[in-house]
């Protein structure tokens, strides 16, 4: 079979890193080509250079044996090369048709064919089986439902390479199912797809090839049938990795964090308790009202009835500042929108939740804070150069571990994690749950939010499900199975 | 799909700002005698021309998630220019022309600056709005510019004439006029507000005031687009330095001065807001109605013009909660929407 | 390694070269003119002239390094001293401190009523303050109708005019010791307090800065109502030099408080800017006004140059902060590297 798309040699330089030394990858028409590696591997930037959004610094990009000379986001897309990204790219003030058509329009005499547009989007949406007029704004529909019109727009440019690029990180399981279900059909039609993901185990289900990229060099290509999963782990981390989930129970203490009736407009009388020393999980699927509930008791959005009770004291609405006071944080999922100042240095982001405890008197103690911050680094193992390097030069893990570390100078007791290892390595990972599990050991309390099953399974004590903004079950995770999670987590959507 | 989930999607594309012009334009009908009379409304439209084109324009940079604050003075910049080159003799047929000319290549100077120096719109346009300010002051001597009445400036006062006078009864307040000025805003308006939703600009600058990223990896070409608007832009501020030109038979150099402010308060008022990404031409057109809804009540009222201040701060305010309340009812309607059509795929 | 060391500093002087260039573009022009620009008695007068934009400055740079702007301090500088003015008065019989204290509390009162707009209600910063704006011109208007406070009380007046001591040429006047003052105390709360990280955590990220227990809202609010205090002072020192109290005073502050925000470096996004880039700032300012003087250029092309000056300014800034950041990051790993 004549390759679809090949990468030879591509090298790409920026100023002070190599993020990608002589890459060459292949795909095949109808095939699946799984890409991982760590965060920072250069996955994405192999992908922009495919789209066009980055230019290679050597290296060449054949398409259907032909060279593509100069590459930019319109050649790559007239090529029928088309991206999917993690985070949606649609334009929520323009309907489904109009994102679908967004840059390469139907028209009628230099106007904008509106009608026939949306008449072909309703067919396009049709073949991926979604049932949703596309005369609809984008604005009014879920993260699933944007998900498949990326999908029809990819259609709509008669796409012969499909890039997904962490397209389930967001995805109720149903959506993962229906998701998949379009990549076959895809397949059938001879479409080839790049897919890139963390979810290891998301590899065997549909991959048909799988390559490895570490520190931006090409481990390994091969194809799924003489793979195992310990295969992909040493590959992406260079090294094996015995025990991901080191979380040993214990017998819980005194009630730390206590959710009692809470009812906000997401959802409605959730009660939940954590004890000192426990992890508990809490599953469900995108849209149940888990990040909801716990911003909410977090004090970042309002709720309407309810309490939330932090070490026996009653926390007021609408204050994170009192919660944190009373040593409770909220770990974001999206820590480089919600967690952390990316231009201010590492200094500055560890202490800045706890500046009245190092500063007492409101003036700062530069030598006691470089004090604290440099055994926060040297016992999170937080790799940088320096304390004053600016965040935004570091990678996802060490990005999140910055978070942790703000977290444990403010003598924080009570942990919120939202998803706390979403877009993060493997290797990464793993020390993110060694380090959970050294914090409930010295009698912390957590509660964990996550979509990764095999994470919630692996690491809580016990288990919340909610579903449709409310919590639909509690499971002691001994002997929970993911199926007993799935049924309750659809019973109330 | 049945028919409760389409009216919610009908009902987010009125604009925002409808609530505020009919508060503040049936309070004036109640409570201000002549108000809601159809010479009052005349005139009162003919006065919001300039304002009306000036907040279409900065609807068009704030949907796209910039700004320009350079158009008053581009307002004072073109006026003066035309006025001297009919002061030296030029025929308005030059004149108008090369004056609509020099708000494209303004426009096109901000849209360099803001896409190939990469200066944040707010300080390019900034800067540039001294620049052209200055330029007008410089060439005018900060002195008011005429120019002689004749043949080869009866375009002016062609412009000037009333296409259409209604006389429905006794006196001024029961005529109606409509001048050229406003079927010129009109027709501009509507032009814009056709290709807006009839071509690819209007989903152009609403992808790129979404997500420039969004809209560049979808193949638009992202610098060419908004050098484009920022031309538009220039072009309707010039058109509004036409109007102000014809209407006062003169220009005065600081005419433009402060126009972009309220330019951009009418617009945001009418729901564009500063984001980008969200808004509408009507809504534009709407809230520089609502501004001069006040103005022509109270000044019918004999109030004077220090309240009128006063007032459109305290209705800028009452405006901006508004809005915010109705975009917040909205997007509670949309989770609905978003749970039950997530459901229909699903199921589907 | 010790280029680069050098480059970055270099490249986090941009305010500084700016001066230097302005300075050295002018004393060459007016010294083809026969006229000595950087003469002491010159030099003097621009400090002095400047020192009142150095005020009107730091309170707008306080709003933009949290990311908000603040439209209204020119008209608040009008309101509250046409407001308490005729307190202010040679003929009053009230001692002037009660005035200005007075008029620093409204300035704070007004302040506090657009962070309460800005933070309660939601409405975008320049919108709000565009709405005190008017608000505030109108309301100074209505109280005074077409009157003037004219004659002031003298004492009172050395803020603006007193003269301190001199340094050969050099007149070294109350306003400068006022700037400088002003400068050093936003200096050290920016910098030596926990407030100041507060202000630029919340500028960098102010999601973020809600996550970490920070109450971005009463940092907004603090940021307001400071602006509003100073634009206040500022309104004290402008009428005592003027000598005399009226609605249509600073028509064109809010104009000059930007431009001297950010040639000085600071961002509109926030969280960044150093405090001491105001002084440049209003230095460049006024040294272009004064400079145009001495070579006689027409006054009217002062908006342009400055207009020019800002796209110009901001465009260096962008280049060497980038530039600066990138170079530090790189010396910071080299030196581990080598370790």
């Amino acid at each position: 079979m004549e390759k679809l798309l090949e990468f030879r040699h591509i090298t790409k330089v920026f100023p002070g890193v190599t993020a990608l030394d002589d890459i060459n990858i292949d795909l095949y028409p109808g095939e699946v080509h799984i890409i991982v590696g760590e965060n920072g591997a250069g996955k994405s930037t192999l992908m922009k250079i495919l789209s066009g959004a980055y230019e290679a610094t050597s290296g060449e990009l054949y398409m259907e044996g032909k060279l593509i000379a100069k590459n930019s986001p319109q050649v790559s897309a007239s090529l029928g090369i088309s991206m999917i990204y993690q985070e949606l790219n649609l334009v929520p003030e323009l309907s489904i048709a109009s994102n679908i058509f967004l840059g390469h329009e139907l028209r009628r005499g230099g106007f904008v064919n509106k009608a026939a547009q949306e008449k072909r989007a309703n067919e396009l949406l049709k073949e991926i089986g979604v049932y949703v007029n596309a005369g609809t704004l984008v604005k009014q529909l879920g993260v699933g439902t944007q998900q498949m019109v990326e999908i029809a727009k990819a259609l709509s440019r008669q796409a012969k390479v499909i890039v997904f690029d962490e397209p389930t990180s967001s995805l109720t399981d149903s959506e993962i199912t229906e998701l998949f279900h379009i990549i076959r059909l895809l397949k059938e039609r001879n479409v080839g797809m790049f897919y890139i993901s963390h979810r290891l185990e998301e590899l065997f289900q549909i991959g048909d090839r799988v390559s490895v990229l570490r520190d931006g060099k090409h481990i390994l290509t091969d194809t799924i049938d003489h793979m195992t999963m310990d295969d992909v782990i040493e590959g992406i981390a260079g090294r094996k990795i015995e025990n991901l989930f080191p979380h040993v129970r214990k017998p819980a203490g005194d009630p730390m964090l206590e959710i009692r009736h809470l009812t906000g407009s997401k959802f409605s009388d959730v009660s939940m308790t954590v004890r000192a020393g426990e992890i508990v999980g809490v599953s469900g699927l995108v849209g149940a009202g888990r990040t909801e509930t716990a911003r909410a008791a977090f004090g970042i959005d309002k709720y309407e009835s309810g309490e939330v009770v932090v070490c026996g004291r009653k926390l007021p609405k609408r204050s994170p500042s009192r919660a944190n006071r009373l040593g409770m944080c909220l770990l974001p999922e999206d820590r480089k929108t919600e967690g952390l100042a990316l231009e201010l240095s590492i200094r500055e982001n560890i202490v800045v939740s706890s500046l009245k405890a190092l500063n007492p008197r409101g003036i700062v103690r530069a030598k006691n804070e470089a004090t604290e911050v440099g055994k926060s680094i040297n016992s999170l193992e937080i790799a940088t150069s320096s304390m004053e390097k600016l965040v935004r030069f570091l990678s996802g893990g060490t990005q999140q571990k910055v978070v942790i570390a703000k977290w444990l100078l403010s003598n924080s007791r009570v942990f919120i994690f939202d998803e706390p290892t979403r877009g993060i390595d493997v290797g990464a990972k793993s020390s993110i749950y060694q380090l959970m599990d050294e914090l409930v050991a010295g009698g912390a309390a957590i509660l964990m939010i996550s979509s990764d099953m095999t994470e919630i399974l692996g690491m809580s004590d016990r288990i919340y499900v909610m579903s449709g903004g409310k919590l639909v079950g509690e499971l002691d995770s001994e002997g929970a199975t993911q199926n007993e999670i799935l049924k309750l987590a659809f019973s109330n959507v | 799909m049945s028919k409760e989930k389409r009216f919610p999607a009908a009902l987010a594309r009125i604009p925002e700002a409808t609530w505020i012009f009919l508060i503040v334009f049936i309070i004036a009908s109640v409570l201000v005698p002549n108000f809601f009379s159809i010479g009052n409304l005349s005139t009162m439209l003919l006065q919001a021309c300039t304002l009306t084109l000036l907040s279409v324009a900065m609807a068009l940079t704030l949907m796209m998630g910039s700004i320009d604050l350079s158009m008053g003075g581009v307002v004072s910049m073109s006026g003066v220019i035309m006025a001297y080159m009919m002061n030296a003799g030029l025929s308005a047929w030059i004149a108008l022309p090369a004056g609509l000319l020099l708000g494209l290549v303004f426009g096109l100077f901000n849209g360099v600056l803001v896409t190939k120096l990469k200066i944040p719109p707010f300080i390019a346009t900034f800067g540039s709005m001294g620049i052209a300010q200055s330029i007008a002051n410089t060439i005018s001597e900060e002195r008011t510019v005429t120019w002689v009445a004749s043949e080869k400036t009866s375009l002016i006062s062609f412009l000037g004439s009333k296409a259409l006078v209604v006389e429905a009864g006794e006196g001024a307040s029961n005529t109606l006029t409509i001048s050229n000025l406003l079927i010129i805003t009109v027709i501009a308006v509507a032009i814009v507000w056709f290709l807006f939703s009839r071509t690819t600009l209007g989903s152009n600058i609403y992808a790129l005031g979404a997500n420039q990223e969004t809209a560049r990896l979808s193949g638009i070409n992202v610098t060419r687009w908004r050098i484009i608007v920022f031309m538009i832009s220039g072009l309707l501020a010039a058109l509004g330095g036409i109007v102000v030109m014809v209407r006062s038979n003169s220009v005065q150099p600081t005419i433009g001065a402060n126009m972009e402010f309220q330019a951009c308060v009418a617009a945001v008022l009418g729901g564009n807001i500063m984001t980008g990404g969200r808004g509408s031409v009507p809504g534009a057109v709407l809230g520089a109605l609502t501004l001069y809804t006040i103005r022509s009540a109270m000044s019918l009222l004999g109030i004077d013009t220090s309240w009128v201040q006063v007032a459109i701060g305290v209705v800028l305010v009452i405006g901006m909660i508004i809005n915010n309340y109705v975009t917040q009812r909205e997007s509670q309607r949309a989770a609905v929407i978003s749970r039950s059509a997530g459901k229909g795929g699903a199921e589907a | 390694m010790n280029r680069k060391k050098i480059m970055a500093r270099l490249y986090g002087m941009s305010t500084l070269i700016i001066v230097v260039i302005v300075f050295l573009i002018f004393t060459v022009a007016c010294s083809a003119n026969g006229t000595n620009f950087i003469k002491p008695s010159n030099l003097s007068t621009i400090l002095n002239q400047a020192s009142f934009l150095v005020i009107l400055g730091v309170g707008q740079a306080l709003v933009l390094l949290t990311g908000g702007i603040d439209l209204s301090v020119g008209s608040l500088m009008a309101f509250v001293t046409v407001f308490w003015g005729e307190w202010l008065m040679k003929s009053s019989d009230m001692p002037f401190m009660v005035a200005v204290v007075l008029i620093l509390l409204s300035g704070g009162v007004v302040g506090l009523l657009n962070g309460l707009m800005i933070t309660k209600l939601k409405i975008p910063p320049f919108i709000a303050t565009f709405a005190t704006m008017y608000a505030c011109r109108g309301l100074g208007w209505i109280y005074l109708r077409n009157r003037v406070l004219y004659s002031l009380d003298e004492s009172f007046r050395w803020i603006s005019t007193g003269k301190l001591f001199k340094i050969d040429q050099f007149l070294v006047k109350a306003p400068m010791l006022v700037a400088v003052l002003c400068l050093l105390i936003a200096w050290y709360v920016l910098r030596k307090t926990n407030a100041g990280r507060k202000i630029y955590f919340t500028g960098s990220n102010e999601t973020a800065a809600r996550f970490s227990g920070i109450n971005t809202d009463r940092v907004k609010i603090a940021v307001y109502i400071a602006s509003g205090v100073i634009a206040a002072f500022a309104g004290l020192m402008y009428v005592g030099k003027l000598n005399a109290c009226e609605p249509g005073l600073g028509t064109d502050s809010n104009f000059e408080a930007i431009t001297v925000a950010l040639i000085g470096g600071f961002t509109m996004s926030g969280g960044y800017g150093n405090i001491w880039g105001v002084a440049g700032g209003a230095i460049v300012v006024y040294t272009i006004q004064s400079g145009m003087n001495s070579l006689k250029m027409p006054g009217q092309l002062h908006d342009l140059i400055s207009g020019a000056l800002i796209i110009l300014a901001v465009f260096i800034n962008q280049e060497l902060v980038n530039r600066r950041m990138r170079l530090e990051n790189d010396i910071r790993d080299e030196r581990v590297k080598k370790d």
